[in-house]
């Protein structure tokens, strides 16, 4: 079997629209309809990336999550309805690169598609000599930053929340991750940190910060470094 | 029920028992002299070839007889006749007072002395055996009537069973009135209030011969009758809030249940939609004018009513209370910025003015409420006012709350009409010739705003416009220094 994108997915009229959408792409496409089918294909052969609509006929797309994530790293967008927040955050903690709410246009599912694979590519060579996002320019070594080719002075933790952000550009990184990976595990309840910093790198490191587009607030979930495509 | 009531009727006919039990006084000294005559006539017979010893035990006898069933009065009667009665009839010399021997003398006054110390050992018997008989006759029937009470489904059975309970206890003449106001004093009636907690609920008013009639105080028995009416009450009460709680959480469940399955029904064929009509678009396939802007028209109308369901959604659920806020610390000014990013396309033509102070705390909110409540704020802002013209966004923090202020230019809104754009489905005279609204934007807001604990009104501006403000409790003092949480990188 070539590697293809797998859909799981309940709704066959959207299953169809992804399916379409995806063809058009050059992606070959995988169909599950239910947690089981869903499972057995992932059992057979693991897919080059995932669409999980979190609410199956027969169980709870997080359960597929959980069962992917204990064998696999496959790259794995969510999608989810509005006032799922809660939802989204807990797929995220557990695992999913992205989310995508219903409804959404199909450029915005590739984006987070393409996203999705391509950090999925970038965590699998974590000693990358320079991050390039875009305007920006990281080098993890040296722990500099650079943006349109000048070097903005960042302290340690201002680099250290840019480098986890930018590791998974293009992405929603939820509060918790960010507290855990920047601060420590027992930080991740202390979201006002996260403010009073994002608040400093935009200062930094956008043009306009009263109109972020670099640093990119998802209400309730977390925050997105922008990529250029995405 | 059959049995309960057969139960209730064994209870009653008990207790008319145990009260039939006091013996009148006045016959008492009937059955004294009966009783004397009895042992004097004995006495006599026997008189002859007995000793006086025997004939004094006799004359005890009769005495102590007497004593278990009556009081000292009849008692000392008893024991006085008697004795008389004995030197009469069976001393020598026989029917005559005269006591020649002053040992008999002295025997005599030892007998009544005897007989006079029995009985009254024999009344504090008596009275603890009354006491005891009158405290169980009490326990009897309070408990009794509770047990009856708490049977009971309604107030107006409660009253009923209570009526008929006090009737039995203290006559035909008890009366059971449910009032707020204070009773009127009547003579010969004596009043009981029946208190719940603070206030009164009704009053017992008895005859005061009911109390004191008999030889037992029943004063005890009125006062916590009526205690104990005031508790079943009360337990009806709260059973019937639970009933009610209970019926209400179903209603609830049924709800949300309708709710979310609407929404879900709904909201996937839309989606399908509005992403099929985007692939169309976005497909490499030549278009012409006409059907790029059909295409385009699928996509806009299926987004808007994907924001009118998702509008009803959280308009119901909100004033229902189902609405679970997921509270968290977060900077105001980075919702709005994150709302305006949003925007951006819209707002092109138009000059954003934001003033949100750098030390302003952050609030403990559900940030995606505040983020629907700050889109629509600014969806109406957009909508009702001439594009072109600028919008103001200002932040200020007073005591215990922050506060924001989204300012416009637009034609304003009528002040009879500020108070009514937040009702449900009410829209405004300039709403109603502008399409795409639904009368739900503002009444939205407010829920939001309530659900967080602040307020949210309209003002109009004296140079024109409209200012809608709200405000949000927060108890942080000021934002954290950034210098204090620098850490040592773990990456």
């Amino acid at each position: 079997m070539t590697p293809a994108i797998l859909v799981i997915e309940d709704e066959l009229p959207m299953r169809r629209v992804i399916r379409t959408a995806l063809g058009g792409q050059g992606y070959h496409v995988w169909e599950a309809g239910t947690k089981r089918d869903a499972i057995s294909t992932i059992a057979k052969s693991v897919p080059q990336a995932i669409l999980l609509d979190l609410g199956l006929p027969d169980g709870s797309g997080l359960e597929v999550l959980k069962i992917v994530r204990e064998r696999s790293e496959v790259p794995i967008v969510v999608i989810s309805a509005r006032g799922e927040e809660r939802d989204q955050v807990l797929a995220l903690d557990s695992g999913a690169n992205d989310y995508v709410t219903k409804p959404f246009r199909e450029a915005e599912l590739l984006a987070r598609l393409r996203a999705a694979l391509r950090s999925a590519a970038a965590y699998a060579a974590p000693f990358e000599e320079r991050l390039e996002i875009g305007p920006l320019r990281i080098h993890p070594n040296e722990r500099t930053v650079y943006l349109n080719g000048r070097e903005v002075p960042l302290t340690p933790t201002e680099f250290s929340l840019l480098q986890v952000m930018a590791r998974q550009a293009g992405r929603v990184v939820t509060h918790r991750h960010l507290l855990r990976e920047v601060w420590g595990g027992s930080y991740v309840q202390d979201t006002q940190y996260l403010r009073v910093y994002m608040r400093q790198l935009r200062r930094k490191l956008e043009q306009d910060p009263n109109t972020p587009q670099l640093l990119i607030t998802t209400p309730g979930v977390g925050y997105r470094l922008r990529a250029p495509d995405a | 029920m059959s049995s309960a009531r057969q139960a209730d009727e064994r209870g009653h006919s008990r207790f008319r028992a145990a009260s039939s039990r006091a013996y009148p006084e006045r016959l008492g000294f009937v059955w004294g002299a009966l009783t004397n005559v009895v042992t004097t006539t004995v006495a006599f017979w026997v008189a002859p070839h007995a000793q006086l010893a025997h004939l004094m035990i006799i004359h005890l006898l009769g005495a102590v007889l007497i004593s278990t069933r009556y009081g000292m009065a009849v008692s000392t009667f008893t024991a006085v006749t008697g004795v008389l009665a004995f030197d009469f009839f069976c001393i020598p010399p026989v029917f005559a007072f005269a006591m020649p021997d002053p040992r008999n003398v002295l025997s005599f006054a030892g007998l009544l002395l005897v007989a006079l110390l029995v009985c009254w050992l024999n009344q504090g018997l008596r009275q603890q055996r009354a006491a005891a008989r009158e405290s169980e006759e009490r326990t009897q029937a309070l408990c009794q009537l509770s047990l009856d009470l708490s049977r009971v489904t309604s107030a107006q059975q409660l009253f009923a069973r209570a009526r008929s309970h006090l009737s039995e206890l203290f006559g035909d003449q008890a009366e059971l009135c449910v009032t707020k106001h204070k009773p009127t004093a009547e003579p010969g009636f004596t009043t009981q209030a029946i208190i719940d907690g603070k206030s009164q609920i009704g009053y017992i008013r008895v005859r005061q011969e009911s109390l004191f009639g008999r030889r037992t105080n029943r004063r005890l028995l009125l006062v916590a009758s009526a205690d104990r009416i005031a508790d079943a009450l009360k337990l009806l009460a709260l059973g019937e809030a639970a009933r009610r709680a209970q019926v209400d959480a179903e209603v609830e469940r049924d709800r949300n249940a309708l709710l979310s399955a609407v929404s879900h029904d709904m909201k996937t064929p839309l989606a399908s939609i509005m992403t099929a009509g985007s692939s169309l678009l976005a497909s490499p396939w030549q278009k012409d004018a006409t059907s790029r802007e059909l295409l385009e028209t699928i996509v806009q109308e299926s987004e808007r009513m994907n924001g009118l369901i998702t509008n009803l959604l959280s308009a119901t659920r909100l004033e229902s209370g189902a609405a679970i806020l997921n509270k968290e610390l977060e900077a105001l000014d980075d919702l709005v910025f994150a709302v305006l990013s949003r925007f951006s396309g819209r707002l092109s033509d138009r000059r954003v003015d934001v003033d949100l102070p750098v030390d302003l705390p952050m609030v403990s909110i559900d940030a995606v409420l505040i983020d629907q409540l700050l889109v629509n704020l600014l969806e109406n802002a957009l909508r009702y006012t001439p594009s072109g013209s600028p919008i103001e966004i200002r932040g200020a923090r007073s005591a215990g709350a922050v506060t924001v202020e989204v300012r416009d230019r637009g034609p304003g809104i009528p002040a009879a009409e500020r108070e009514r754009v937040f009702e449900k489905f009410y829209r405004g005279q300039a709403a109603k010739q502008n399409d795409g609204g639904t009368g739900l934007g503002l009444t939205i807001c407010r829920a939001v705003v309530q659900a967080h604990g602040g307020a949210i009104s309209i003002e109009g501006r004296a140079s024109g416009g409209t200012i809608v403000r709200f405000s949000l409790p927060s108890d942080v003092q000021a934002p954290l220094a950034a210098s204090a949480l620098e850490r040592r990188p773990t990456a």
